[in-house]
């Protein structure tokens, strides 16, 4: 049990992490997650992507709302950019994965500039319904540029390929998500330790203050969104490869507000929330699904007819739940049975 | 010229129900410092109750109207009682974000309690086609405008002239200080969400003699945020002078643009609207110090 | 191409055992997979649908099933999202198992599937939404069971021209910007071009706007004599009830099937006189509907009888045509004989509410014929002005 926890100097106190389990964990977490396509069918594997793919998407709303503390309602609009972006290279110009996702994601981080200008001037709600208007935008254009995204018929992406090499398998392209997404993690992870995060933290606590200590505030709320939405950017490309369609419908205003749920549920400002966040919303309808299963046929024939709406029902009440009587999340929950254990039997 | 006037008054129709809707979110705003993320869902709430009352209970439209009322303010002191109230003092992104989680459930729970096919309202106030200046439009339409008037001319009074106007400003413009004076801020907190309620149940109301019931019917509350920007989210006349200005902006820009220009001519306005004045045409700045 | 069929039908047959247990077949079971709006603004054509595959199961299975197994059907609810109808599409193909798909939910929807169920080779029957894309170029595995939107469009504007006189008259449409708008507007240009019409005003719209004042305004303003209104439901009643505001009594407005169904007359009220749709399916109150109706009665409860419609019959129709397809190989139960019997050219029967319907190895799209109706709320219903 460690007693406490000397610093001596900076890089030391900045590191991400000195603990050896921590470390084994997360590298036994990350080998679990590359088994996972040997241990279960390609139906429970396409959660799996989806949680990882959402992951990338939530760990940058995470960092633009939970971290800089600019809320953004936008992100569906992002994905959207992101997906076509990568979609339009991929179909029209024969791209490989990886360099269409790219220009998937610098698309989409390109387009948040769009929002960030005016984020200069606005805060809080205003932001986020300035972020709102984006995404309607952003559709909009969509289905009236036909000639560059094919308008509402909408696009049919071609199976990912990484190096000529065609990732036919559902589990090879969960392979290679998965391998993006610890890369996302890491990225945004080191991002929080150097000046760039200390600066995003400063301006959320209060964005004047930031400012007189030397912050360059148009600079960093700027880089906030674009780092922000080239991740999401990268999420909506990555989900075009896995869906194979894509088209505005995919992009709806319900998903931003989605993946703010996810955040709050699973701690805003913290990656590790916003992971756990992403598994326990993409999994909530499912587990629903499988309980009603198990309550027997009578509820199943209401379930077949009414599954959405109780499932729509239930996650609403899921979001208000936490944030009543859990505010800090799931992470809060984990933060908390980590403390019991290390102190116990004392409770503090 | 006649089709102006066409395009002008039948977006004034539109803009009226946008503005109700818009004044909804004001007057939360203005007391609470949260936008209602689920005020179109209850706008659907309360038109649906409205549905289940005239059923249940079948009373004429005009008799229909000061139940769903009381109604809309039971729904929005439950609200406030159950949830915001719980939830005081929590910063206000965890209170939006419980207001998108309430947006959520309604959605579901309206199509579990009433289906999700599209419904008439049995009880209809007469629906003539009346002309004005060349424009023809339904009575219900005009009903809309003229609720509209009323319900500002109402909060005009309402804000300058009773007890309790006056102490919701006193509460928004400094909430420690109007505690201080003696004012219950809680009870203001909760009339803001029944009189916000109202008004939602009033739009809700009108939506369903125009066009009709159905579980989409909160898209309304989306497409009333450029009305509430526009005229600042502070302000409940500018709300409603915002709402009247979208919805004859939308139809301009329809009847003479056209390319579904409809659909994003708010959000583009109010894009333009915050580069140059972010808090909108009658909000107050916010002069913020550290 | 067909020669490459029956080396294809060959090579299985050689294959044969391997083949022998198609995905979905047991000894005593057959499953079927239909991915359906049960909720959401489409329910009302994804509930339907059900039941007509429910009535169309229920009635094979009392007749012996299909070699003696059992016909059963894996119902799946999207909402109306395609992101789920893929999703569900894979529950159905791996966890499930599923021999073919009857329930294709809306085109988008339907489209966010098509490489899944092309890839793994699932026969499908696509009886909910007849869109052109589906049907045409030819897809191996797809049949399709009706007409498309554009031509249901075509017919009436046909009927516009020749019997109304309306040849040098000026047309609008007013279509959802979306794949179902295309394939509206893809009839309305076919016929715009083949009779030389006049068009005067196409007005795209976005899914779920409630008010067409402006749009409507604009038709007037053009001095439109024939309007194509491309919406679903309540986009139909807006369009119509804004005609009747602005007075535009010698306007003629065509619509799709989607305006065959009683409610879109019950919300439009008085403005739901005298439109005009076009369906390949009977009306329910008719003589030709009775035999469906007498087997609706039979195997659903009340409520369910009461949420049965045109979409009922199509998915009926759908279901029957496919049962029929796998009684032909009872003894050799693959994908690649029954799809070789929906080829075959048979006229497939499928009750009198529908057309026969038959399909070719280079046509999966039966083609059912058309006729245009118009709404009379106050009498009849829909009186048929042409005949199929």
């Amino acid at each position: 049990m460690r007693a406490g926890i000397f610093k001596e100097t900076y890089p030391e106190l900045v590191r991400l992490t000195d603990s050896m389990p921590v470390k084994v964990w997360s590298i036994l977490l990350v080998l679990g997650a590359s088994l996972l396509p040997a241990l279960v069918g390609s139906y429970a594997l396409s959660f799996g992507t989806t949680i990882v793919i959402t992951s990338i998407g939530v760990v940058g709303l995470n960092l633009l709302t939970g971290t800089c503390g600019l809320i953004s309602l936008g992100h569906a609009g992002f994905m959207a950019v992101g997906a076509y972006g990568a979609g339009i290279m991929a179909l029209d110009y024969g791209w490989s994965a990886i360099p269409a996702i790219l220009v998937g994601g610098f698309a989409a981080s390109l387009s948040s500039l769009l929002v960030g200008v005016p984020s200069l001037r606005l805060k809080g709600l205003y932001l986020a319904i300035t972020t709102l208007a984006f995404t309607v935008i952003v559709t909009h254009l969509i289905l009236n540029m036909p000639q560059l995204t094919r308008g509402s018929a909408g696009l049919f992406m071609p199976v990912a390929d990484l190096m000529g090499i065609e990732m036919k398998s559902t589990g090879a392209f969960y392979l290679f998500a998965l391998a993006l997404a610890v890369l996302a993690v890491l990225g945004v992870l080191n991002l929080m330790r150097s000046r760039v995060g200390r600066a995003f933290l400063a301006i959320r606590e209060q964005d004047i203050a930031a400012e007189m200590m030397g912050i360059h505030l148009a600079r960093f709320k700027l880089l906030a969104f674009a780092i922000s939405a080239f991740y999401t950017g990268i999420a909506g490309a990555l989900f075009a490869y896995q869906v194979r369609y894509i088209n505005v419908d995919s992009f709806g205003l319900l998903l931003s507000i989605e993946a703010l749920g996810i955040i709050i549920v699973g701690g805003l400002g913290s990656v590790a929330g916003a992971v756990i966040g992403t598994v326990f919303m993409t999994l909530l309808p499912e587990g629903i699904r499988i309980l009603f299963d198990l309550l027997g046929a009578g509820l199943q024939e209401i379930f077949s007819t009414r599954a959405l709406e109780l499932r729509g029902l239930i996650y609403g009440a899921v979001i208000i739940l936490v944030l009543r009587f859990q505010p800090e999340g799931l992470i809060g929950i984990w933060r908390e049975v980590r403390r019991i254990w290390t102190n116990w039997p004392f409770r503090y | 010229m006649n089709y102006l006037i066409a395009l002008i008054a039948a977006g004034l129709a539109t803009g009226a129900i946008y503005g109700l809707v818009a004044i909804g979110f004001a007057i939360i705003y203005k007391a609470t410092g949260i936008i209602n993320f689920a005020q179109g869902e209850m706008v659907m709430l309360n038109a649906y109750l409205g549905l289940s009352i005239a059923t249940f209970s079948g009373v004429g439209f005009w008799a229909l109207v000061p139940l769903v009322i009381l109604a809309s303010i039971l729904v929005g002191l439950a609200v406030e009682f159950l949830l915001v109230r719980p939830m005081l003092g929590e910063p206000a992104i965890s209170i939006v974000m419980m207001t998108v989680g309430l947006a959520v459930c309604l959605r579901s729970l309206v199509i579990l309690i009433w289906g999700a096919e599209p419904q008439v309202l049995p009880v209809h106030p007469a629906e003539d086609v009346v002309q004005i200046l060349g424009a023809r439009l339904y009575s219900t339409q005009i009903l809309a405008i003229v609720c509209l008037a009323l319900v500002v001319v109402g909060f005009f009074v309402f804000y300058r002239h009773t007890r309790a106007g006056l102490a919701m400003r006193a509460s928004s413009s400094n909430e420690t200080v109007a505690l201080l004076m003696g004012i219950d801020v809680r009870r203001i907190y909760a009339l803001a969400w029944g009189l916000a309620s109202v008004t939602g149940g009033l739009a809700g109301l009108l939506v369903a003699t125009i066009y009709e019931l159905g579980p989409d019917m909160f898209a309304f509350g989306l497409r009333s945020f450029p009305a509430v920007i526009l005229g600042g989210l502070d302000s409940a006349i500018g709300a409603a002078v915002g709402g009247a200005i979208i919805g004859v902006l939308e139809n301009l820009g329809e009847g003479y643009i056209g390319r579904g220009l409809k659909e994003i001519v708010g959000f583009v306005v109010i894009l333009m609207v915050l580069m140059v004045r972010p808090y909108g045409m009658f909000g107050t700045r916010d002069v913020e110090r550290v | 191409m067909k020669r490459m069929i029956a080396v294809a039908a060959a090579v299985q047959a050689l294959m044969g055992p391997a083949y022998a247990e198609a995905p979905g077949v047991s000894d005593h079971e057959i499953r079927i997979g239909e991915i359906l709006p049960l909720t959401g603004p489409a329910s009302f054509a994804g509930k339907a649908h059900y039941l007509g595959t429910k009535i169309a199961l229920a009635q094979a299975n009392d007749e012996g099933g299909v070699g003696g197994r059992t016909v059963v059907a894996l119902t799946e609810d999207d909402g109306y999202v395609p992101a789920r109808t893929f999703q569900s599409a894979q529950k159905l193909l791996s966890v499930d198992g599923i021999f073919a798909m009857t329930g294709t939910s809306g085109t988008s929807h339907m489209l966010a599937m098509l490489p899944l169920l092309e890839e793994q080779d699932v026969l499908t029957v696509v009886s909910i939404n007849p869109a052109e894309s589906l049907y045409n170029p030819v897809r191996e595995n797809i049949f399709v069971v009706g007409t498309s939107y554009g031509n249901a469009i075509h017919r009436i504007m046909r009927l516009a021209v020749e019997e109304r006189g309306l040849k040098d008259g000026k047309f609008a449409i007013i279509y959802q910007e979306d794949d179902y708008g295309a394939n509206v507007k893809a009839g309305y240009d076919r016929a715009v071009e083949e009779f030389g019409l006049n068009s005067v005003a196409e007005i795209p719209y976005k899914r779920g706007q409630k008010d067409f004042a402006a749009e409507m305004l604009r038709v007037a303003n053009e001095g439109v004599d024939f309007l194509i209104s491309g919406g679903i439901i309540s986009e139909n009643v807006a369009v119509f009830k804004e005609a009747r505001k602005l007075g535009l009594d010698d306007l003629g407005i065509g619509t799709v099937w989607t305006a065959h169904l009683p409610i879109v007359q019950k919300l439009a009220g008085e403005a739901a006189n005298g439109y005009l749709t076009a369906d390949y399916a009977a009306t329910l109150s008719e003589e030709a509907a009775q035999p469906f109706m007498e087997l609706a009665r039979k195997y659903l409860d009340e409520s369910e009888v009461a949420e049965i419609n045109r979409y009922s019959m199509t998915s009926y129709a759908g279901a029957t045509v496919l049962v029929q397809a796998m009684r032909e190989c009872s003894d050799d139960l693959t994908r690649a004989c029954v799809k070789t019997a929906l080829e075959s050219g048979k006229a497939f029967e499928v009750g009198s509410a529908l057309g026969a319907v038959t399909f070719a190895p280079d046509r999966h799209f039966s083609d059912s014929p058309v006729r245009v109706l118009r709404s009379d709320p106050e009498g009849a219903g829909f009186v048929p002005l042409t005949n199929f």
